[in-house]
């Protein structure tokens, strides 16, 4: 077979040619992903790289777990005794303008409290105020100073109780909540110290937290 | 005739053809050589057919994709981008990978840088009124016991401790806050000098409470990057003494009440049959338009920029957004330095590789 190439390239020759550098090149550019992955590098590494692999962690879970639902079940209901022993506070009639604004406010949070803990714990919640409620019900019922001596008491208990359930939660979703609240509640403490008129730093910075409350007790 | 005879003679057939294809061939090749270098004319068709502009372009694409391939089969590590040509080479940052260690790190590093900015405060009678000296001493050592808690945690957890402060916030917060309240600021080519300011004790005050504040909202993000449960306690059982610190500075900073109380639209939501008569105000007036009219007796004053007022409670939830500091006299249009102090994350985080300076 004679080989000749000075004829004249025929036209359906040069397509051809055309599409098989187009299929070439398309081919060499489908691999280059691949050939970089594996192309070669001069990379040094410094002496303070980490050439062991990192250990492997497993990530906390969001979700509550199950022993999580009764540990928020005890929050939610001493969110729920709070709200309602700032119910008896605020049915007495001693205090200032500025104080009952406080102690207004402060009942708002803690049903606020309630009732983000509630949308975590959905049915499972237990809706009701902790036992605790029975024993402090007179002292918010008392004297000015009586009432704010025992919300100061109250929140303390709050904030140790709320630490001590962060130390056990799983779930990373109720742990940022039940912070959320517990920095707020130790602000709480503060201000009714400096409303009851006391002064050492050592009352005013809660010093000396309560003992929380715990599920048994619930 | 032998079978063997006949291969004899297929193989000299063979042989001649191939003799006759190669002549053939070399007088084709003469023909192309010829017309390619002897043509008297610029474009012959047959160069044109050979080498046109479109196999250039085809032959240096082809060539970028040989050498490709051809980098591609020396020394590679998996996972690394390859280059092709002489690169200087590099050297590979460590890695910052944020576990308890980092964090436990960052959080005495911020303990630190604390008690650094009470350090510098307590016995300047300039800076802190005497009355509250000894709230800032107790400050700085509770910071200071948060400061060890956290080391040792580290210590417990396989880590080396941080026992200076937070390199990032340091610079970027606490040197300028520091710089602006005690020294002002330089002049520069496009603005005036800056005095120090009209009242520091007013501004180390705002700016305490701003760390305290940023301190507790730390310890709240740092829960849910915690893996180990037992340190988000940890963490906030420090974080609710912060925040402490913060109520009995705003309380402090912001006589109104109950403005300096609690958050005056919570207030007025928790009992909207009554609400609080006075709104908490400003702590900085302005004059902008001179409302008395008639001439002043002299130029008015710049308006200056307004501090933010501060309260003990200031919402229901503890927040982790930006907090809003405003220090320093302003500048020739009254502006004073704004900083917005923000938790923690990556670029402040204090990774295990990191060395402490001070």
């Amino acid at each position: 077979m004679d080989i000749d190439v000075t004829e004249p390239v025929p036209a359906d020759s040069a397509l051809r040619r055309r599409l098989l550098g187009i299929g070439l090149g398309g081919a060499a550019v489908s691999l280059l992903p691949f050939l970089m992955g594996r192309a070669s590098a001069t990379t040094t590494t410094g002496s303070t790289s980490d050439t062991t692999p990192a250990a492997t962690t497993t990530a906390p879970p969001k979700r509550p777990s199950t022993d999580d639902v009764t540990l928020l079940g005890l929050a939610q209901s001493v969110e729920l005794a709070a709200r309602d022993l700032y119910d008896v506070a605020l049915g007495t009639s001693g205090f200032e303008a500025d104080q009952r604004a406080v102690i207004a406010t402060i009942r708002e949070s803690h049903d606020a409290y309630a009732a983000s803990l509630s949308a975590i714990l959905g049915r499972l919640a237990p809706q009701t105020p902790n036992p605790v409620v029975d024993s402090l019900s007179s002292s918010f019922a008392g004297e000015t100073s009586t009432i704010l001596d025992a919300a100061y008491s109250l929140e303390s208990t709050a904030v140790a109780t709320h630490t001590d359930i962060l130390g056990k939660l799983q779930g990373t979703d109720a742990a940022s909540l039940i912070a959320s609240i517990l920095i707020v509640e130790a602000r709480h403490g503060t201000v009714l110290a400096y409303l009851n008129g006391k002064t050492e730093l050592d009352d005013l910075l809660v010093n000396n937290e309560a003992d929380a409350l715990t599920p048994a007790e619930g | 005739m032998s079978r063997h005879d006949n291969s004899h003679d297929e193989l000299r057939r063979e042989l001649r053809s191939l003799g006759a294809t190669a002549d053939r061939d070399a007088r084709a090749a003469q023909r192309v050589y010829s017309q390619l270098f002897e043509s008297p004319t610029a474009a012959s068709d047959g160069r044109r057919a050979l080498f046109g502009r479109r196999d250039m372009l085809r032959i240096g694409g082809f060539s970028v994709a040989t050498a490709a391939v051809i980098s591609a089969c020396g020394e590679h590590v998996r996972g690394q981008i390859g280059r092709v040509g002489a690169v200087p080479t590099t050297v590979k940052l460590p890695d910052a990978v944020v576990t308890n260690i980092t964090l436990l790190r960052t959080a005495s590093s911020l303990e630190h840088s604390a008690i650094n900015v009470y350090s510098q405060v307590i016995g300047n009678t300039n800076l802190i009124d005497p009355k509250l000296q000894d709230v800032a001493k107790r400050f700085m050592d509770d910071h200071v016991g948060h400061a060890k808690l956290f080391e040792k945690l580290t210590t417990e957890a396989g880590g080396t401790p941080w026992t200076c402060g937070n390199p990032k916030i340091d610079d970027v917060i606490i040197n300028p806050i520091i710089t602006r309240i005690i020294k002002g600021a330089e002049a520069t080519p496009t603005s005036k000098a800056i005095e120090p300011s009209d009242d520091p004790r007013r501004d180390v005050l705002n700016f305490a409470h701003g760390l305290e504040t940023l301190a507790g909202a730390t310890y709240q993000a740092l829960v849910a990057l915690f893996s180990d449960p037992a340190l988000r306690g940890d963490a906030m059982s420090v974080g609710a003494r912060e925040a402490r610190h913060a109520a009995l500075l705003a309380l402090t900073i912001n006589p109104d009440r109950p403005g300096g109380l609690v958050n005056f639209d919570d207030a007025v939501n928790a009992e909207p049959a009554a609400p609080p008569t006075t709104i908490a105000p400003t702590t900085t007036a302005q004059n902008i338009a001179n409302p008395v009219g008639g001439k002043s007796p002299s130029p008015a004053p710049v308006p200056q920029t307004e501090i933010p007022s501060v309260t003990a409670i200031p919402g229901q939830f503890g927040a982790l957004g930006a907090i809003q500091i405003v220090v320093g006299k302003g500048d020739e249009n009254g502006t004073r330095l704004k900083m917005n102090l923000e938790t923690p994350s990556l670029n402040s985080f204090v990774y295990e590789y990191m060395k402490p300076s001070c």
